[in-house]
């Protein structure tokens, strides 16, 4: 299907332009895999434009990425202030998405961000406009991270004008799992001609439009670009969090709950929706099957409607099951609400069986691709995570992930009698995100060699 | 005005055991701002919660008042359990002429000069008068009534405790709470 965009030109809106789109946006992360988070400031508009033309040269589209579990990507996007600070003209400001415009700390009241998950709380710069541009680098060893790390590094040479205000490292191990113990990461949903087929054999591919700008999304519509058509076409919104994580607590909740090892893990397993081998509960209930977990064309081929309506064997209030209902009976449309996810653990694991808390920084850097800031991420984040009217449960909340207080609680479908965890701690605390922008090549170019 | 309370508008639509009014009003010149407060107070008299004894004898479901046309009308649409008609009296009664009075008055359908003189069948009267016959009605829980919903809850709040007894599995495994029993999983 074509269309005729704003300056006249005939644009197809369903076959994906991979040579244009980075490979971040669409291709998966290696695993396991290396890696970091770069932020830099703009001080100087014409070293901003600078480094954008070089990093135009050097990110790599997702055509080019043809064996993603073994190779590096260098993955750039923008947050508002970047493209402020890189003299983006002002009418074409004001045709980006109003959520990403406002950034990531102005929507801390919708996204649940309050307390100590408050803006105000957060690490800086993070949530300030300090933050200009994202670098995101991933490979597959820590030699091919550092390739890419001196890639990023050349690209910043000699530019005084660009600042570098945070960074945070981040991995994955080879048993692919979390600071929590759980193989995570594991369901991603595929994209139609992107070439990715989605882990989970009975979800259909989603429309392009879903995650990549300028191409038809799953409502019938092409998901509204940035203009001049240049700059927003073949670019997506990335979001990123970096979600401190109480192991600590996560531990000694379940070891007050349970009275034997095995009870705890299954008792934890119930609130994350796997076993820590990335088994689903759907399809492993009653114990961890870790050749399941390991196997990519098992561990995520099932559904919740037809296998699990009741969630006696993966809740329905549980962290998995919320973040993607597949086909269960939920209020919406589960499809209009897809993200694509790239989170990444940090910070060292807390060691076995320790109950106690070291004071170490550690958790997920959630992120997630999209193209739709309100009807995806912050969707999934208020309605799924935040609230339980979805799987009509107003009292309970995302388990994990949201804040809790005294009255909260996840019930636990099982036979002959359900069982409720109460008292969840709050396990999770965002210590600070923004929205960026992940262009598409020429669009770098684009921003790079505007003659402001 | 005078009025009988024995005519029936005929306009309501039904929907199971629910039934709906709507009407139209005008606003008075002027008064939209007493207007306003005056639907405020009779929201908050309904959302508080010493009230809800009356509402369930009203037999109220919901409740909307929409002013539109640059604040000069007033849409009033509400549902109710049992039928509007032959219930108006009861529900002008129970929740008070003074209350119903108090955002009427500022519509110019309602000419009682006398507020206090008004008589439930003056507001029956009124309402039926501005009542508009809707094209469609629908409701979820169109086939039950408040008062089995309220008593579901109760129940169900009495199992959750029994539930969270850890004894409950054993009591429950007797023969006669197996209906219990089967809705325990989750």
């Amino acid at each position: 299907m074509t269309i005729t965009a704003p300056t006249g030109a005939s644009l197809n809106v369903t076959a994906l332009e991979l040579d244009d789109i980075q490979a971040g946006t669409l291709r998966p992360r290696p695993d396991p895999y290396a890696g970091a988070y770069l932020a830099l400031r703009i001080d100087d508009r014409r070293d901003g434009q600078e480094l954008v033309r070089r990093l135009a040269a050097v990110v790599s589209p997702a055509a080019e990425v043809l064996d993603p579990l073994a190779q590096a990507s260098l993955s750039v996007g923008f947050s508002f202030a970047g493209l402020q600070a890189l003299g983006v003209p002002q009418d074409s400001l004001d045709t980006f998405a109003p959520e990403f415009r406002q950034g990531m700390a102005a929507r801390a009241e919708e996204l649940g961000d309050v307390g100590p998950s408050a803006p105000a709380q957060w690490e800086r710069p993070l949530g300030s406009s300090d933050v200009h541009v994202v670098l995101v680098m991933l490979a597959p060893d820590v030699a091919r991270f550092e390739a890419t790390l001196a890639t990023a590094r050349a690209a910043l040479d000699r530019l005084p004008g660009i600042g570098r205000v945070w960074r945070q490292d981040v991995y994955s191990p080879h048993d692919g799992r979390n600071v929590l113990g759980f193989h995570d990461g594991i369901s991603q949903p595929g994209v139609e001609s992107s070439g990715v087929p989605g882990s989970n054999p009975h979800e259909a591919l989603l429309k392009p439009g879903e995650f990549v700008l300028g191409y038809l999304n799953e409502t019938g519509d092409v998901s509204p670009a940035p203009q001049p058509e240049v700059l927003g076409r073949n670019g997506s919104y990335l979001v990123f969090r970096k979600l401190y994580t109480d192991v600590a607590a996560f531990r000694r909740y379940f070891r007050e709950q349970a009275t034997s090892p095995a009870e705890e893990q299954a008792l934890a397993a119930k609130l994350i929706g796997r076993w820590p081998s990335g088994a689903p509960l759907a399809l492993a209930p009653d114990h961890d099957e870790p050749e399941l977990g390991a196997d990519p064309d098992r561990n995520n081929a099932f559904l919740y409607g037809a296998d699990d309506p009741q969630g006696l064997a993966c809740p329905v209030g549980s962290h998995a099951r919320r973040m993607n209902p597949r086909d269960a009976a939920v209020t919406g449309e589960v499809r209009l609400h897809r993200l694509i996810r790239r989170g990444a653990s940090y910070g060292p694991q807390l060691p076995e069986g320790i109950l106690d808390d070291d004071g170490g920084d550690r958790g997920l850097l959630f992120a997630a691709v999209n193209a739709n800031l309100a009807r995806q991420f912050e969707f999934v984040q208020a309605q799924w995570g935040n609230d339980g009217k979805f799987i009509g449960a107003p009292d309970e909340h995302d388990p994990l992930i949201a804040a809790h207080d005294e009255h909260d609680q996840l019930t636990v479908p099982h036979k002959p009698i359900r069982r409720r965890l109460k008292g969840l701690p709050t396990f999770v605390v965002n210590r600070g995100g923004e929205y960026c922008f992940q262009p598409g090549i020429r669009a770098l170019r684009w921003l790079g060699d505007r003659n402001t | 005005m005078t009025g009988t309370t024995s005519v029936k508008s005929g306009k309501g639509r039904v929907h199971g055991v629910v039934s709906e009014l709507s009407a139209l009003m005008t606003v008075k010149e002027g008064h939209i701002d007493e207007m306003k407060a005056a639907i405020k107070v009779f929201e908050d008299r309904l959302r508080d919660a010493g009230t809800k004894s009356t509402l369930q004898r009203i037999g109220l479901r919901s409740l909307r008042f929409v002013l539109f046309d640059d604040d000069h009308r007033l849409m009033w649409l509400t549902s109710f359990e049992s039928e509007w008609d032959p219930y108006v009296d009861d529900a002008v009664a129970l929740v008070g002429l003074p209350v119903w009075a108090d955002w009427l008055q500022h519509t110019n359908e309602f000419t009682i000069e006398d507020v206090d003189a008004a008589t439930n069948a003056d507001i029956k009267a009124f309402l039926q008068s501005g009542q508009i016959e809707a094209a469609g009605f629908w409701d979820y829980f169109g086939d039950v009534t408040q008062p089995q919903v309220t008593k579901a809850l109760r129940v169900d709040r009495a199992f959750q405790q029994v539930l969270d007894d850890p004894a409950a599995q054993e009591a429950l495994a007797h023969p006669a709470l197996a209906p219990l029993l089967q809705q325990a999983a989750d």
